[in-house]
C-alpha cells in the first residue's frame, strides 16, 4: 500500500469514528463491559493471591541447630542455607532466650510453670522460608542434611495446600480470564459486524473502483485500535471506580484473613497495560473476523443491489 | 484484431438456482467504441455485465478483457484489473456522508492517488460534468441526474479505457437522461469506450450507435446502429454546460491535464458533427 493510501486511510479511521458514532460508542461500551469483567477477575485473583502470601509467610521452617555448635559454626549454617536455591534471603536467628521468653508469652497464665527451667533446654534456630512451595519436601530433605542441624520443625501439609490452591486460583483465574476474552471477542466482531453491514454501499463502491482488500481493512483496523484504547481509558476509570466501592467489603474479608486490599494504584501499570492490550488486540481482531467473513462472503461484489 | 473486450462461447448457469443466464454467448467490442446493450428483464444483460466486471466467472467458454484473461484470473488480480473501467450504476452509489468532491476523489484515493493528483483532477473532472459550483454539497441536496454526474465523474477518476454504464438513466426523467448520456457521448469521443445497458429505446435512437439486444441469454441482434428502432428519438437541446461547451468556453486550464494525460483529444460540440481539435502534448 502506498504511503499516501496510508495517511488517507488512517486520517478515515478517525473520520469513521465520529462519522459512526453511535455505533462506535455501542463497540465502546461492549468493550468497557468486556474489560471491566477481565479487569475484575484479574483484581479479584491478585486479592486471593495476596492472601496465599499472607499465608504462605506464616508456613516457616524452623531449623534448629546443635547445642554443640560454635558461633562460627551457627553462622556457616546460615551461609549454607542462604546458598540454596529455594530459600528466600530473610532468614531470621531465633535464639534460645528469645524462643524461652515466646514461650513464656504463649503460656500465658501458666508462664510460672517454667519459672524453675532456663533457656538452655532450648536450642538456637534458624527461621526460614521456603520460595516456591511446590519443592518444599526436597528442600527440607537437603536442609536435614545441612552440618550442625539438629532438628527441623515444618508443615508439609500446609505448605501443600497453599500449593494446590494457587495453583487452582492461577489455572481457574486463567481459564475464566481466557473464557471472557474469546466471549468479548465473539461479541465485538458481532458489533463491528453491524457496522460494516451499515457500510456495505462504501465498501461495495471500494471494490468497483479497484481497492484491494487491504486498503478496505486499514480503516477498519484503525477504528479497532483507537476504540480498542479509548476504552483501555474509559475502562481504567470505570474499573477504579468500582475497585475502591468494592474495596470497601473486600476490605473486611482481607482484614479478618490478617491482611489488607490489594491496592489499585500499586497495580494501575498492570491493569492498564491488560486494559489496553485486550482493548487493541479484540478490536483489531473483531474487525479482522467480521471483516474476513463478509469479504469472502462478497469478495468479487459490485454489481448487486445493496 | 485486438478486442477491447472478447466473449467467446460463454455460457453462465447459476450453481443456485439452475439457471442458465448466458448462453454461448460470443460478443466482441473494439476500443473506442460506444455499445448499447438492449433487452428485457430476465434477457441477461446484468450476467453480463457482471461477467464483464469478473464479479461472476463463467461455466464455460473465454471472457478476454483489456488484455486479461478473466477466466485465469487470480482474485488479488481483480483490483487492478477494476482499475481499466470505470463503473456507473443505476442508483448512483455515492457516499452520503461526503460531498461532491470527495466522492470523485475517493476513487483516487483508494488506487494510492497523491493528493496534489487529486487537487489537479478532482476540479478538471467537475468542469467536465458541470458541477464546479456544487463541489461542497452533498448527494442528497443534488438532483438524481447531478447524482449521476458525480458518478461519471467518479468513473473517470482514474482515467479508466472504458466506462460500463448499467441503466445510469434508470432514475433520471428523460431530459436528465438525455444530458447524461450526451455526456457519456462526449466522453466515448474522446476515445473511452462505453457499454451501457438500458431499456430506453428513446435514447438508443437519439444517440444512434451500435446496438445489441439480448434475449433468453443469447445475442438476438447486434446493429451498427440504431436504424432498426422504431420508436421517436428525443429532441432535447444539450445543455450549455455540456463537456463540449466547457470545453471551448472554460476548460482552457484544464486541457494541460487532459494533454498530459491523454496526448489527444477530441473536443465535440452538441451537435452532430464532431468538430476535432488535436493538442499535442507538451
Amino acid at each position: 500500500m502506498k504511503g499516501a493510501s496510508l495517511a488517507y486511510l488512517t486520517r478515515e479511521g478517525f473520520r469513521n469514528i465520529w462519522v459512526n458514532r453511535l455505533l462506535s460508542l455501542a463497540t465502546i461500551v461492549v468493550l468497557i463491559s468486556c474489560l471491566i469483567i477481565v479487569g475484575s477477575g484479574t483484581l479479584l485473583f491478585l486479592n486471593i493471591n495476596s492472601v496465599l502470601d499472607l499465608i504462605e509467610d506464616q508456613n516457616v521452617v524452623m531449623v534448629y541447630i546443635e547445642d554443640s555448635a560454635t558461633d562460627a559454626q551457627t553462622d556457616s549454617l546460615k551461609v549454607s542455607l542462604l546458598n540454596m536455591e529455594n530459600v528466600e534471603d530473610d532468614i531470621v536467628f531465633v535464639s534460645r532466650e528469645e524462643a524461652f521468653e515466646r514461650q513464656k508469652e504463649a503460656y500465658g497464665d501458666k508462664a510460672a510453670l517454667l519459672d524453675g527451667l532456663s533457656p538452655t533446654i532450648l536450642p538456637n534456630a534458624y527461621k526460614v522460608k521456603v520460595a516456591d512451595l511446590e519443592r518444599f519436601n526436597e528442600t527440607v530433605e537437603e536442609i536435614k542434611n545441612l552440618p550442625y542441624v539438629l532438628q527441623i520443625h515444618e508443615n508439609s501439609e500446609l505448605a501443600g495446600k497453599i500449593s494446590s490452591i494457587r495453583d487452582a486460583v492461577t489455572y481457574i483465574s486463567l481459564g475464566i480470564v481466557a473464557i471472557l476474552f474469546f466471549v468479548s471477542l465473539f461479541i465485538v466482531s458481532n458489533t463491528i459486524r453491524i457496522t460494516i453491514f451499515n457500510r456495505r454501499l462504501e465498501i461495495s463502491i471500494m471494490k468497483a473502483v479497484g481497492a484491494t482488500n487491504a486498503f478496505v481493512r486499514w480503516p477498519f483496523m484503525v477504528e479497532g485500535i483507537l476504540l480498542g484504547l479509548f476504552s483501555a481509558v474509559l475502562g481504567l476509570g470505570i474499573q477504579y471506580g468500582i475497585y475502591s466501592l468494592a474495596s470497601i467489603w473486600l476490605g473486611n474479608i482481607m482484614s479478618m484473613l490478617g491482611g489488607s486490599v490489594v491496592s489499585f494504584g500499586e497495580h494501575i501499570g498492570l491493569v492498564f497495560g491488560l486494559f489496553a492490550f485486550v482493548g487493541v488486540f479484540i478490536g483489531v481482531f473483531g474487525s479482522i473476523i467480521s471483516l474476513n467473513k463478509y469479504l469472502k462472503e462478497h469478495s468479487n461484489v459490485v454489481e448487486s443491489s445493496i | 484484431m485486438f478486442y477491447l473486450i472478447k466473449f467467446e462461447n460463454v455460457t453462465k448457469v447459476y450453481a443456485d438456482t439452475n439457471v442458465k443466464a448466458l448462453n454461448n454467448f460470443n460478443l466482441e467490442i473494439e476500443t473506442g467504441e460506444f455499445v448499447f446493450i438492449v433487452g428485457s428483464s430476465g434477457a441477461g444483460k446484468s450476467t453480463l455485465l457482471k461477467l464483464m466486471m469478473r464479479e461472476e466467472v463463467p461455466t464455460s467458454g473465454s471472457i478476454n478483457i483489456n488484455g486479461y484473461d478473466l477466466n485465469s484470473m487470480k482474485k488479488k488480480e481483480i483490483p487492478y484489473f477494476r482499475r481499466t473501467m470505470g463503473i456507473v450504476f443505476q442508483d448512483f452509489r455515492l457516499i452520503q456522508n461526503m460531498n461532491v468532491y470527495d466522492n470523485i476523489a475517493y476513487a483516487m484515493r483508494v488506487i494510492g492517488a497523491r493528493e496534489n493528483s487529486i487537487r489537479k483532477r478532482v476540479p478538471y473532472l467537475l468542469g467536465l460534468v458541470g458541477l464546479n459550483s456544487k463541489a461542497r454539497s452533498k448527494p442528497n441536496q443534488l438532483s438524481g441526474g447531478e447524482q449521476q454526474r458525480v458518478a461519471l465523474a467518479r468513473a473517470l477518476a482514474n482515467n479508466a479505457s472504458m466506462i460500463i454504464a448499467d441503466e445510469p438513466t434508470g432514475n433520471v426523467d428523460p431530459k436528465m437522461s438525455y444530458e447524461i448520456v450526451d455526456l457519456l457521448n462526449h466522453i466515448n469521443a474522446d476515445g473511452t469506450t462505453v457499454i451501457m445497458v438500458t431499456h430506453d429505446l428513446h435514447l438508443v435512437k437519439t444517440f444512434n450507435h451500435r446496438v445489441i439486444t439480448i434475449k433468453n441469454g443469447v445475442i438476438e441482434s447486434d446493429c451498427p446502429d440504431a436504424s432498426h428502432i422504431d420508436v421517436e428519438p428525443y429532441k432535447f437541446e444539450s445543455p450549455e454546460d455540456s463537456v463540449g461547451s466547457y470545453f471551448l468556453e472554460e476548460g482552457g486550464d484544464d486541457l494541460d491535464y487532459l494533454v498530459q494525460n491523454y496526448g489527444v483529444i477530441d473536443i465535440a460540440d452538441n451537435s452532430e458533427d464532431v468538430q476535432s481539435e488535436e493538442v499535442e502534448a507538451k
